[in-house]
């Protein structure tokens, strides 16, 4: 067969497949890709050893298909409880006023928006200018990390002290969100500073050393509160048309990609954060392109992390999934870079195609299940995975990270604090002093 | 303008200090943590700290179950009755009517001159992105109106309209000719966005750092905190509301120059975005042992003109023949509203 | 919100608790009504998930804190690392197989190490090359390390980043004594010690990126040793280097096609006290060892693998009835025949003891994990497993790591030879520099910074025996005591007026039974 049927197989079958598993909730595409990883070097001195053209469009196709769908569980499966969350995300305002439909396809418009900029814009210029940004950047990605994490850290706004008379007691109704927030930053960090540097995750999985904290930080606290969750889901209505425009979607784009871009581009930045910094630097009041920019980010987030490593002359790594990819291949010049922007192309058109589908199909799940039951479902699978993969030490970690994850949503702050996880530490050693910290610890 | 404006603006002031650039590289972040904390700082001094604990004569608080229009019509003007006859500086707190998490009883105040009468208007639910929330327009079609003592001079148009978060303070001011000015937000920019504070701290952080760290570490302290505290105040004059520049020196807000109402996009995202070029292109200067090379001029054209241009092109095209409105801020509550929906 | 005309977007399908239960406000989360001041009950999954989520955050992270802190970083065997252990930490002990290069842009520094099943490249941050530099403990060539690190695997090349210098141990390659005329090009990479008495310091012009230059010289010759500003700075005493008696360890390099030795830093520069030890000319097995002993790391230890009786069996001992047993021998090797080339045969060692001898093998993958080699006439001590060939047993070695050098000092070869001896009255000024034999009873020591002074007394009178521990083995020092009729072979020279007798390196004592 010829390389190209191989590589559109591949990549089809990778989008489809990880199309599917998006919309499971609590399941990470790198929690995936990294059992995958482990098969492939199983096999990789056997008969049944898989060639790089095979795993490589498929991978890119896992990244690509996540990317776009997995907002139908994000938007779609989690009923915001006003008697116990502070704030009602974006997505969720779709759901609770029936448009969960609109909220979803609008991501998904922008997500293909994002592709079509991540391949016709970013990727000729990629390679032409990201170096130039490298030589310049070397040496201060420490800093840039330092002052996110300022930002992120005084701009939090206080969701109290807005009744009653002035004084100590208005003030320390202000604050306790914002020192949940800061409870919850340092302890991430503190969580961060152990498992960068005496993780009890055994070594031999060490690769997957970070998830357990990741699933308790964000995937467990989903599921729970869904469990507990005393709101029901509103009746749904489907929308026939999405109304926007070309207008909004230009500056979804903007907005979105400057989010995405910054987290693809910077290390330890996630689309959170990026999403964060985008949206105070665009300022975009239309909710609709808040919506859609939200897709634009986590599309160029994702899969523009993992494009940095195919980039001729870059060998930058961002992301899960380009690290897992680099343990197993080394990319060679514009041969596979191109491969990759073929791929990417192929597996957002295909993704997009089975938006509609999943999201029609996922609505009518959620009519006949309650929502609270496959949140239990949901964390069993996630237990399961967390135990099978790193143990029993591994699910006290995710336990652990579960406490801090649940901070911010049940005492009012942003989720965001919680990576501080990787954020503080990683700052820390980068600037240099994080052997100093750990020293004071007692963990070096 | 936005607190991520004024932080960036921080940080690429900062990054005009070589010393900065310098420490950097040795793996010091301090003078870039420094610059873009005190660029923001003016603003989180006053909303994070000071508005709590400013004291207020009056509390309009609507009832969300009942909101009776007249209740506040008629507070409003029991305030200015109080200004007129205590001939002193009295401070009204309009309190937000929250219904929800997503959701806020938005209200209206009007002053009108000429009937020498105060009109509040309950408007439309609105969510936490002050979108209103279809159907709920007309919940509360009454206009209640109040007559009040004495003009109410505001300095711009100010359609005082009260929604997500925290309520606005109005200050109303007795005038010789029996006039009251309105302040809006009297608390916000009272001291905090002034030149002179912005010195004394980067003297007391310098202090500091003498003790600790010498000469060279105390001085680019103080220049890094007060120009980029500074540069805070100077793009603040640029909106509508002005700051007490010169604080304690000068007592009252200098008007700002108008040029742009603080929650703009546009204005916003090219302070960000320069003040992101200025910074690459400093660190650019500071980078040994470079392999590329470029100007300044270079960079502006591929880092802005080029794309600003592909974006302009792009979107003229897409908007061919459309009327497309985008929401203008208003002149006052603007920055409010813009820190309070930035939380 | 009962009063509502119509419920808002999504509230028609909320709990009742987002209201105040006397009011019937909208208060949300909080658990006390802002309006009203009545208290908000919360159901109680919503309160223990609140609580969990408080113990988890603050005791539970404690606890997993301890659980780390207390946790034995694992050694891991560098050919044995997987892709899967990508991000983790693990403790390499090896060799370091180049010295730490740092990074032209100052911002840290490299070195490679190698365990024997593989080899990996480690990073230090600046911060931490400053602080092992200021400590000397910047890995060379040869050095023994041990260190905890964190992995970074790719499919092109794997590298390990060093997580903390106190977890780093090192322990210095012995660098052979070698006099001044004898070093040569020859000796480019290794690591050497030279002794000898500093002429002049010569610094670098100003402005200039030239190194400093010392002159020194001992008996054979004279040579230079280079070093820059900051290797100069760390140098103690520096201000009375100047005719100063020093010793140092530096490496052996080239420049433009000439010698060049390089002092890598100044505390490895020390004054001394007193003129050094002549350096002694070695056997052909001891020079071997020496070789060895420049490239590769003194002997590991033996305790890992299969527990074995602690003491070793001589060459004798071992018979056909121990057939698969594990077994130490030890005995001197008589001959090393290595593989004929193109062929698979495995070295063959002889070990002997007195009579007996004993016939050891072993593959070339095991020959290069073997620190030091086998050389004729050295000592030394291999475990195996006993196999039987023609009726006759031979140990079969399996590991490199258990062939280990007890003593490179020829059994022909006597320590001091007796029958050279002197009376200590015939010793005079006019021999100073020459070597003596000398017998007689030791008298009281007294200690010296770095050794032990002995007076000598024979029939004829008495002379200072002094022995520096640097170059007189620890086993011979320690059979030395008040009382003891000792033989002794050591270089005339005098000390404040009065002669002594400076032992000279090596088993230049002894006692006589």
């Amino acid at each position: 067969m010829s390389p190209f049927w191989i590589v559109l197989l591949s990549v089809s079958a990778g989008t489809v497949l990880s199309s599917v598993l998006a919309c499971l909730p609590g399941l990470h595409v790198y929690n995936v890709m990294g059992a995958m990883v482990l098969g492939i070097l199983a096999l990789e001195e056997t008969a049944f050893a898989i060639p790089s053209d095979v795993f490589l469009p498929a991978m890119t196709g896992m990244i690509v298909g996540w990317a776009m769908l997995n907002t139908i569980p994000a938007v779609l499966l989690g009923t915001p409880d006003e008697s116990a969350m502070f704030t009602v995300l974006p997505g969720q305002k779709y759901l609770m006023a029936g448009r969960g439909f609109e909220g979803t396809m609008i991501t998904a418009v922008g997500g293909l928006a994002g592709a079509f900029f991540l391949v016709c814009v970013v990727a000729p210029c990629a390679p032409r200018y990201l170096p130039v940004s490298q030589q310049v950047l070397k040496g201060h990605m420490h800093w840039v990390l330092w002052i996110i994490i300022t930002f992120m850290l005084m701009s939090e706004w206080p969701k109290g002290g807005n009744r009653g008379v002035a004084g100590w007691a208005k003030f320390y109704d202000a604050w306790k969100t914002l020192l949940a927030g800061l409870a919850t930053f340092f302890l991430a960090g503190m969580l961060g500073f152990i498992l960068l540097t005496r993780s009890p995750v055994s070594h031999e999985v060490a690769f997957q050393n970070i998830m357990p904290a990741f699933v308790g930080l964000f995937a467990i606290p989903w599921c729970l509160l869904n469990m507990i969750s005393a709101a029901d889901v509103p009746k749904q209505k489907p929308a026939k048309s999405l109304a926007i425009n070309g207008d909004v979607i230009l500056r979804s784009v903007w907005s979105g990609g400057l989010g995405g871009g910054i987290a693809a581009y910077f290390p330890i930045v996630t689309g959170g954060v990026g999403g964060m910094l985008a949206g105070h630097a665009t300022a975009q009041r239309d909710e609709r392109i808040f919506i859609m920019g939200q897709g634009v980010s986590k599309f160029i987030y994702y899969v523009g992390a993992f494009m940095l490593l195919f980039v001729p002359g870059l060998n930058l790594t961002r992301g899960g999934g380009a690290w897992m990819i680099k343990a197993l291949y080394t990319p060679a010049g514009k041969t596979d870079y191109y491969m990759i922007l073929g791929s990417i192309a192929v597996a957002s058109a295909i993704s997009y195609l089975m938006m509609e589908p999943l999201t029609r199909v996922v609505l009518r799940f959620i009519d006949r299940y309650n929502y609270r039951h496959v949140s239990t479902v949901a964390l069993a699978i996630i237990i399961v995975m967390v135990v099978a993969v790193t143990g029993w030490t591994g699910l006290f970690i995710a336990l652990v990270g579960t406490g801090i994850g649940l901070l911010p949503v049940l005492f009012g702050s942003r989720r965001l604090n919680s990576l501080g996880i990787l954020l503080l530490p990683i700052a820390c050693n980068m600037s240099g002093f994080g052997e100093v910290i750990t020293g004071w610890l007692g963990l070096t | 303008m936005k607190g991520f404006s004024h932080f960036m603006s921080g940080v690429a002031v900062a990054s005009f200090g070589p010393w900065a650039i310098e420490a950097a590289r040795n793996g010091n972040p301090l003078f870039f943590i420094l610059g873009g904390a005190c660029g923001i700082l003016p603003d989180t001094i006053d909303f994070k700290f000071y508005r709590f604990f400013y004291k207020h004569d009056v509390y309009v608080e609507p009832d969300p179950q009942a909101p009776d229009p007249q209740y506040v019509a008629d507070e409003v003007a029991r305030t200015i009755a109080l200004a007129v006859d205590e001939k002193r500086y009295i401070r009204l707190k309009l309190s937000s009517v929250r219904l929800g998490a997503d959701f806020w009883q938005q209200y209206a105040v009007t002053f009108d001159n000429d009937k020498l009468e105060v009109a509040v208007k309950f408007g439309p639910v609105v969510n936490t992105g002050q979108v209103p929330v279809e159907g709920t327009e007309n919940r509360y079609p009454t206009v209640a109106r109040a007559k009040i003592k004495a003009k109410v001079i505001q300095t711009y148009d100010a359609a005082l309209k009260v929604d997500i978060f925290d309520g606005p303070t109005i200050g109303f001011n007795p005038l010789p000719n029996g006039d009251l000015d309105l302040e809006f937000l009297p608390w916000h920019r009272e001291w905090s966005h002034s030149l002179t504070v912005g010195a004394i701290l980067g003297v007391l952080v310098g202090a500091v750092a003498w003790l600790a760290s010498g000469w060279a570490m105390a001085w680019q302290c103080f220049v890094t905190i007060a120009a980029c505290y500074g540069v805070h105040v100077v793009e603040d004059q640029l909106g509508h509301m002005g700051s007490n520049i010169f604080y304690p020196i000068t007592k009252l807000r200098t008007p700002g120059l108008h040029w742009m109402h603080s929650g703009d996009g546009l204005p916003n995202f090219l302070t960000v975005w320069i003040s992101c070029l200025l910074i690459f292109w400093n660190l650019y200067r500071g980078q040994p042992n470079m392999t590329y090379h470029f100007t300044f001029l270079h960079l502006m054209m591929v880092g802005l003109v080029v794309p600003g241009l592909a974006f302009g092109a792009l979107r003229w095209l897409l908007n061919r023949g459309q009327r497309v409105e985008v929401a203008a801020g208003d002149d006052a509550d603007d920055e409010w509203n813009e820190s309070k929906a930035a939380g | 919100m009962t009063e509502m005309k119509e419920a808002l977007p999504g509230h028609e399908t909320q709990s009742h608790e987002m209201n105040c239960p006397k009011c019937g406000r909208f208060v949300g989360a909080v658990t006390k009504c802002p309006y009203c001041g009545s208290k908000v009950e919360k159901r109680m999954s919503l309160i223990g998930l609140r609580w969990a989520a408080i113990l988890l955050a603050t005791i539970g992270l404690f606890l997993l804190f301890l659980m780390a802190k207390h946790r034995d970083v694992p050694v891991v065997m560098l050919g044995n690392i997987q892709p899967t252990m990508n991000f983790g930490q693990i403790r390499v002990i090896g060799q370091v197989e180049t010295d730490a290069r740092p990074f032209r842009t100052g911002t840290g520094m490299s070195f490679n190490v190698s365990d024997g099943t593989g080899k990996i490249i480690v990073f230090v941050s600046k911060k931490q090359m400053d602080a092992l530099t200021e400590s000397n403990l910047v890995p060379k060539a040869g050095d023994a390390i041990d260190f905890v690190g964190s992995l970074n695997i790719s499919d092109e090349q794997s590298s390990m980043r060093l997580l903390s210098v106190k977890e780093l141990h090192l322990t210095r390659a012995p660098a052979a004594a070698v006099r001044l005329a004898d070093v040569t090009t020859a000796m480019k990479g290794t690591a050497i010690t030279i002794a000898g008495k500093v002429l002049d310091v010569f610094p670098p012009p100003a402005d200039s990126k030239r190194p400093y230059a010392l002159k020194i010289k001992d008996d054979s010759g004279e040579q230079t040793i280079n070093f820059w500003q900051a290797e100069y700075d760390q140098i103690a005493d520096k201000d009375m280097l100047n005719g100063a008696w020093v010793r140092a360890r530096v490496e052996v390099s080239t420049y433009q096609n000439k010698l060049q030795l390089k002092l890598g830093s100044g505390l490895d520069l020390e004054v001394l006290e007193e003129p050094p030890a002549a350096v002694e000319t070695k056997t052909p097995a001891q020079k071997a060892a020496a070789a060895y002993r420049q490239e590769t790391a003194p002997p590991r230890d033996f305790s890992r693998g299969r527990s074995v009786p602690a003491t070793s069996l001589s060459v004798g001992a071992v018979t056909v009835d121990q057939a698969g047993q594990t077994v130490r021998v030890r005995g001197r090797v008589e001959s090393v025949s290595p593989p004929q080339e193109g062929t698979r045969q495995p070295y063959a060692v002889m070990l002997a003891d007195g009579e007996a001898s004993l016939r050891v093998s072993y593959w070339s993958n095991v020959n290069e994990v073997i620190t030091v080699k086998p050389t004729p006439g050295a000592l030394f001590e291999m475990e195996g497993v006993v196999e039987v060939y023609r009726d006759k047993p031979q140990l079969k070695v399996q590991s490199g790591y258990k062939v280990r050098l007890v003593d490179d000092t020829p059994a022909s070869a006597p320590a001091v030879d007796i029958t050279q001896a002197v009376a200590v009255s015939s010793i005079a000024l006019a021999d100073k520099g020459q070597v003596r034999v000398v017998r007689g009873t030791l008298g009281a020591p007294r200690a010296l910074r770095g050794g032990v002074v002995y007076p000598l007394t024979d029939e004829t009178g008495t002379i200072d025996l002094v022995l520096w521990e640097s170059i007189i083995p620890g086993e011979v020092l320690g059979a030395l005591e008040e009382g003891a009729q000792i033989a002794a072979t050591g270089e005339v020279g005098e000390y404040e007026g009065q002669l002594q007798l400076k032992a000279v390196p090596g088993y230049s004592a002894m006692v006589i039974p």
